[in-house]
């Protein structure tokens, strides 16, 4: 098992009762989106919403640094955690 | 080069056709759009005039940058003085008119005077004429275009459109550029339909020269990279992706504002959509994010061709949940009827649940509810209000009046719930949400509005790659969206004038240019040793122009207020209970007046930084 970290930002946070960070232990091999899934299943049902969408992947407009490096929705899947990594996930709502 | 130094005159009146030429110095000073259309607005439209008479002057007008290879930047301005706020009205749009115009060889087209016969402007680089519009008058946009391409046998010219809407003088009836983007704010529509003009076609096909080519493509190597970074889902979804993440923070606009968050919002997502009723994607021209929605729904109460696009996150908000409407396919109707009329989406969605909330109160007079049903959630209300508003009917027509004139009609009791500022209707961003969007909405010169605006979330984290725009500024922390205060009006005063630079030259706000690469882009097209910091002088001068327009037209800063609901708290979802502490507003808008080098009670341009800003001629004036 690794240890990994991950960063609520704005409303992620306020979702799970105000904590900014909560650390995670996953499976070697775990990629971005499944820890995002595993971080989602600590808050309610409202912080799976405002993350996940009902198939199980990430909803638009939230930016997902890995060690502050920003990771785009489509490498979610394709990139693997490794041990003391911090995950950041910010919402990013502007509209249109 | 960037510029021709050509602006095309039409004067509708006396059917005279000219040129204004201007040099470097001009196209430095005001670089297009916004700058272009401010400087002949304040120049040549008379004080106090009528918005809708043969006094006010209309501006299209692109940028230096427009016609390029540049992608994200084939938008452009129009404006006038604004029938609905009765100060300097403004719009942008996408598609390629403004580029046609460019590679027609003109800056941008002024408009003067009005027909006394329905007319439509032709522009091509050799030739420009006033042509006879009479069977064109009446039809929807899809027709008109398809008419006037068979006239001017121009398949590939592109169209500036004004609707029924524009024709009736709808306060809010907007102008279709092509049949899939819409310059919809200002009622600028209703201007173009008073001087009887109900299109303006061109076919240009001189591209500009540009001085650094391979700045150029450098450059839009960058913007491609950095698009496919965050901007995929804005390509798979539309601008409704982020539909889920606004009702989790509690900002999606519901039942008139009076809630935060809607139980229905997935069904009205944009990966709703995308699952569901699009067909197909269309994009400006040379842009790679593809965001505008092709949808079609077949056999069904609400069918919707594919004659025009589909809705955007503010209609989807507006006729959705601030409707409090689930049904993506009722959505998607109210739209495609917006566009077939040209009258803007937001502010006809933000009439109805007004009036939508009026009904449930038992403010509205029987003689014009009776037959309709008002309720919050119904289907056939919204589309019956909205087919009223369009055919100037019953209750509609008087909604179609605009928030004020309405509330004149219906009594002072309905006036909490048509929300405005300056009359224009509230974009559907909730401002207890993001309270720097709603100082920019008090503060903005054309009312309410989104665009020139700041979206606090960009700010409230320092890991995010947006807050480096910021950062770039000298603003080292982030900042909560709900914060007000000194550091907030430091950021409008920094982040917010300096977005109207979208405006000016006419980039589009999902490609990630960062003022740096924004200067370098006019570097590379115009050869000039232009600076960030000379940049955002230029929007600091058009922004400052703008304010000067509205104050001569008896705008004050008591219309740099907000609706009373909003200093009212929150009544669902996560930011239940929130508001805005009017004190702090008020506070928080007087010392960004004061940061802006405006006196910071009435809000007017100090003659030191007029002066400053190169703009005596407009003291003079």
């Amino acid at each position: 098992m690794l240890t990994v970290h991950v960063k609520l930002i704005g409303i992620f946070a306020l979702l799970l009762n105000n904590r900014k960070t909560m650390s995670l232990d996953i499976q070697e091999g775990t990629n971005v989106i499944q820890c995002i899934r595993k971080a989602a299943d600590f808050g309610e049902a409202e912080l799976q919403r405002a993350l996940l969408d009902k198939r199980g992947e990430l909803n638009a407009e939230i930016v997902v640094l890995l060690n502050k490096a920003l990771i785009p929705p489509s490498d979610l899947s394709q990139t693997t955690m490794s041990s003391g990594d911090i995950l950041t996930l910010i919402p990013m709502v502007a509209g249109g | 080069m960037g510029y021709w130094g050509r602006i095309l005159r039409v004067n509708l009146s006396t059917g005279e056709i000219g040129v204004d030429c201007h040099d470097e110095k001009f196209y430095r000073t005001y670089l297009g759009g916004r700058g272009i259309i401010a400087y002949y607005l304040l120049k040549e439209v008379p004080a106090k005039c009528d918005p809708l008479g043969p006094d006010n002057v209309m501006v299209f007008a692109p940028s230096v940058l427009t016609g390029t290879s540049l992608p994200g930047v084939s938008r452009n301005s129009i404006g006038a003085k604004s029938p609905l706020t009765g100060g300097y009205g403004e719009g942008e749009g996408g598609g390629d008119w403004g580029v046609k115009l460019r590679w027609a060889k003109y800056d941008a087209l002024v408009v003067t005077g009005a027909s006394d016969k329905p007319v439509y402007i032709h522009i091509t680089e050799n030739v420009v004429s006033i042509r006879d519009a009479a069977e064109l008058w009446g039809t929807e946009p899809y027709e008109c275009s398809g008419k006037i391409i068979a006239d001017i046998d121009d398949p590939k010219a592109s169209m500036a459109m004004i609707g029924k809407g524009g024709e009736q003088h709808i306060s809010f009836a907007c102008i279709a550029l092509g049949t899939h983007n819409y310059v919809g704010r200002s009622g600028l529509g209703a201007v173009m339909g008073s001087k009887k003009l109900k299109a303006v076609a061109v076919s240009g096909v001189s591209r500009p020269e540009v001085a650094d080519k391979e700045k150029i493509q450098s450059l839009s190597k960058k913007m491609v990279e950095g698009y496919k970074a965050g901007m995929e889902t804005m390509t798979e979804m539309g601008t409704a992706r982020g539909v889920p993440v606004v009702n989790a923070a509690g900002g999606f606009p519901t039942r008139n504002f009076q809630e935060g968050s809607f139980e229905g919002f997935e069904n009205i997502s944009g990966r709703r959509m995308t699952d569901t009723i699009l067909v197909d994607r269309k994009t400006c021209l040379g842009c790679p994010v593809r965001c505008k929605r092709v949808i079609e729904v077949k056999g069904k109460q609400c069918e919707v061709t594919t004659n025009y696009s589909g809705p955007e996150y503010e209609s989807i908000s507006g006729f959705g949940s601030n409707c409090g409407i689930d049904n993506l396919e009722a959505v998607a109707k109210a739209n495609e009827i917006c566009n077939q009329y040209a009258i803007d989406t937001i502010s006809a969605a933000a009439m109805i649940s007004g009036a939508l909330e009026c009904a449930s109160k038992n403010l509205l007079p029987s003689e014009l509810t009776d037959g309709l049903d008002l309720q919050f959630g119904s289907v056939e209300g919204m589309l019956e209000l909205l087919i009223q508003i369009c055919e100037q009917k019953g209750l509609g027509k008087i909604l179609s009046k605009g928030p004020q004139q309405a509330v004149e009609i219906l009594g002072k009791e309905t006036e909490p719930y048509f929300l405005h500022v300056k009359n224009q209707p509230l974009p559907f961003q909730e401002p207890r949400w993001k309270k720097g969007m709603g100082l920019g909405y008090a503060i903005s010169p054309t009312g309410a509005e989104h665009m020139a605006n700041i979206h606090d979330v960009l700010y409230a984290a320092e890991e995010a790659p947006s807050f480096a725009a910021a950062k770039n500024m000298g603003i080292m922390e982030a900042l909560d969206p709900s914060s007000l205060g000194a550091p907030k009006a430091r950021l409008w005063a920094y982040m917010g004038v300096n977005r109207s630079i979208h405006n000016i030259l006419c980039i589009c706000s999902f490609m990630p240019y960062n003022f740096d690469q924004i200067t370098e882009a006019v570097q590379a097209v115009t050869g000039w040793n232009i600076s960030s910091w000379e940049v955002m002088k230029v929007s600091e001068r058009c922004f400052n122009m703008t304010r000067w327009f509205n104050l001569r037209e008896g705008l004050t800063s008591e219309d740099d207020m907000l609706p009373e609901r909003f200093h009212q708290p929150l009544q669902n979802g996560a930011l239940k209970g929130e508001f805005i502490d009017k004190d702090a507003f008020r506070e928080t808008l007087d010392l960004t007046y004061s940061m802006l080098g405006w006196d910071e009670k009435t809000g007017v341009p100090s003659k030191g930084k007029l002066l400053e800003l190169d703009l005596g001629w407009m003291i003079e004036r």
